[in-house]
């Protein structure tokens, strides 16, 4: 949230903006975002593939290096700026005081190591354990992120366990050296929903237990309903809508986030309930025409949306949307209304995915 | 769960799909093999959708192409529009093949990179010597799928994104006017925004179409909004199958109450269960004796280690007598079940932990 100015935030970005040079031109893929993150909560970052929340939290640990990026704006983590320092500067933050848990744990590993030498490396660069302090560590690690047997397990090899078990590998690595701050970027996307809750569930537990601020990267608005404090939504590289989790799920004031919620099929639904949808689909981060960038696809956009891009604003209780015509105001029903009876004089066809 | 038996058939004249028995296995080196598909029997109605869930590495999957018979199964029967498939040849087998159709998880992969749109659609057209009119035809089912054939047709699939290049697959398979159209992960890979914009057009071209379909999914949401009846899948077996409402209403299998139970709900006021499936999936290749889930099932007793459940119809919910479109292979089932063949319709007492 940007109306505080909490210098007692874990992690503060502030207007952070991290461009691609392609060679069909420039890609702004974080476009001027800001948020924070205390000690011991979690911040939900919800967006459909190619909204920016990947490479907002990789900008925000410095892991975009490409030659062709370039990242300005600024990442305090506690108190400390991260933006423009070098890979080398930020091994000490790496792993020690932030630490990042991927989609994928097979890619996330390495598959030519023991999983006990991959979290045993960290302990002895970091903490100069000895090899035989490293390895109990690594035990009680393992131990600690439910692996049963975990004496046995250190000596395995990543293909020789199930993708559950993968992914609290990676989460036992990333917590080896008691960072303040974890990123989980879509940490149960690629596993069973059975399995998705286990992993949810053990996040959620070492958070609370270690009082770390944790990050929460996904696309599942059912995955951060239950499990973050706060929800940034994102669109285009920018935060739309951003607010305490109930306020954003119960008084929703951005499309974007009203076309996500209903999109999803639910367990409450009777069968063949037909689903709506968000027509169309995210725009072109090249050139980026003026106006709101989810105007055309927006069912309440009026020629202001095309025109003017609005700003995230303030409604009370930490809750901000950038929208002209808010969900659920006057405003808001006014426009969806008008653009509704104007639908039916020329109908629009439902556009292709 | 172990289901086996063969209560999860119905005696009606409209079946168009009867999977008896079918059992497939892979050899796994040194003369062992392993069975990705142990004993399942099942059948669809014409018009029909049923949905197939289950954790990854239960057999879904290799059910799917065991009907297709791609390639054949140990054993076991699939009857299909009233063919034998395996009494058939192979040149007859291909002869049936067009009638039944399938779609991928990853849509890009599962289209050639080289070949144009129309041309990826039209190849069973040509192969089929059905050249007359397939211009037309191609056109047309682009449209139906919403694709533009004008401006998408001569270009590539990688200029298409995964939602599009999923419609894109669906109108390949459904060039040929199949019966029956499985599915197989068909969303798992796309945003919400466009699953929901996939699913509602799987619910039309399925009207449309006429068409029969087995739709695999892992996210039971999805499966509920799109089935007529679900078939739930543990480790190669079946261990519930009923009509899609009564079946989440009243889930009768631990395991299904277990799936459902992990489905995360997208309501910040509907507080994440307590409980969680623990534990991974058994390895197939040395299955827990009696009942296939026991190992991690909460109401598994010594029974369970001993005696396999068989599939047996639910009693009605208004104390009637079985009701045999909803079974399950459980000794300890959540809702009360008539006695396995041969005993009387006492339900068992289901008050036993």
């Amino acid at each position: 949230m940007t109306t505080t100015e909490p210098s007692s935030a874990l992690l503060q970005v502030r207007d952070l903006r991290t461009t691609f040079d392609t060679p069909r031109g420039t890609v702004v893929a974080v476009d001027g975002v800001s948020l924070d993150v205390d000690r011991g909560e979690t911040v939900g970052i919800v967006g459909e593939s190619g909204s920016g929340k990947t490479v907002l939290s990789r900008s925000a640990l410095g892991l975009v290096t490409a030659r062709h990026a370039t990242v300005t704006g600024s990442v305090r983590l506690e108190g400390e700026e991260l933006v423009g320092r070098g890979p080398k500067e930020m091994r000490e933050i790496w792993g020690v005081r932030a630490a990042m848990v991927f989609q994928d744990p097979m890619t996330a590993l390495n598959a030519t190591m023991r999983v006990g030498d991959q979290i045993t490396e960290s302990l002895r660069h970091h903490l100069d354990m000895g090899r035989r302090e490293a390895r109990a560590t690594a035990v009680a690690l393992l131990r600690s992120v439910g692996i049963p047997e975990p004496e046995r397990r250190i000596r395995a090899y990543p293909h020789q366990l199930s993708g559950g078990m993968r992914q609290r590998v990676t989460i036992a690595i990333a917590l080896a050296c008691g960072p303040r701050l974890l990123v989980a970027d879509e940490p149960t996307t690629a596993l069973d929903v059975t399995v998705q809750k286990q992993i949810l569930d053990l996040l959620d537990h070492q958070r609370r237990e270690r009082a770390m601020g944790m990050v929460l990267i996904t696309h599942d608005l059912g995955v951060v309903a239950g499990r973050t404090d706060r929800v940034a939504v994102m669109y285009a590289g920018r935060i739309v809508e951003h607010g305490p989790t109930r306020a954003l799920f119960h008084e929703r004031r951005h499309h974007y986030t009203d076309g996500l919620l209903r999109c999803i099929p639910r367990l409450s639904n009777p069968g063949h309930t037909r689903l709506q949808v968000v027509p169309g689909r995210p725009p072109d981060l090249v050139d980026l025409p003026p106006g709101c960038p989810f105007a055309p696809r927006c069912p309440a956009a009026q020629d202001r949306c095309r025109e003017e891009t609005p700003t995230l604003t303030d409604v009370g209780g930490g809750h901000q949307h950038a929208c002209f015509f808010p969900v659920g105001t006057p405003e808001g029903e006014e426009a969806l209304a008008r653009n509704r009876s104007q639908d039916g004089t020329n109908r629009t066809t439902e556009v292709a995915v | 769960m172990a289901g086996s038996g063969t209560a999860a058939l119905r005696r009606r004249d409209d079946i168009l799909l009867t999977v008896e028995h079918l059992v497939v296995e892979f050899p796994v080196g040194r003369g062992a093999r392993v069975r990705a598909v142990s004993d399942v029997t099942f059948d669809v109605a014409r018009g029909e959708t049923l949905g197939l869930v289950g954790e990854s590495g239960c057999g879904k999957s290799t059910t799917a192409r065991a009907i297709m018979h791609a390639p054949r199964p140990t054993s076991g029967r699939v009857v299909f529009d009233g063919r034998d498939l395996g009494r058939l040849g192979n040149e007859e087998l291909r002869r049936v093949r067009p009638e039944m159709q399938m779609i991928f998880q990853d849509p890009i992969s599962s289209l050639n990179p080289r070949r144009r749109i129309v041309d990826i659609v039209r190849e069973g057209l040509d192969i089929w010597g059905r050249t007359e009119g397939a211009d037309r035809r191609v056109a047309e089912i682009l449209r139906d799928v919403g694709i533009d054939p004008e401006t998408a047709g001569r270009r590539r699939p990688h200029e298409f994104s995964g939602g599009q290049c999923q419609r894109i697959s669906i109108a390949r398979a459904l060039a040929l006017e199949p019966k029956l159209l499985i599915c197989d992960e068909p969303v798992s890979a796309l945003d919400v925004s466009v699953q929901a914009q996939i699913l509602n057009l799987l619910e039309d071209l399925k009207a449309a179409h006429h068409l029969t379909m087995l739709f695999i999914a892992h996210d039971l949401a999805v499966v509920k909004n799109i089935s007529d009846r679900v078939a739930v899948m543990y480790l190669g077996k079946l261990c519930e199958v009923g009509p899609a409402d009564d079946l989440y209403a009243r889930p009768a299998h631990p395991y299904t109450a277990a799936l459902l139970e992990a489905v995360p709900e997208p309501d910040p006021d509907v507080p994440v269960p307590e409980t969680a499936l623990a534990g991974d999936l058994p390895s197939p290749l040395a299955p827990p004796s009696g009942c296939r889930f026991r190992t991690r099932c909460p109401r598994a007793e010594e029974r369970c280690a001993l005696e396999e459940p068989q599939l047996r119809p639910l009693l009605t919910g208004d104390g009637g007598g079985p009701d045999a479109e909803h079974v399950v292979a459980c000794h300890f089932p959540l809702v009360p079940a008539a006695e396995p063949a041969g005993g009387g319709a006492e339900p068992v007492d289901t008050a036993a932990p």
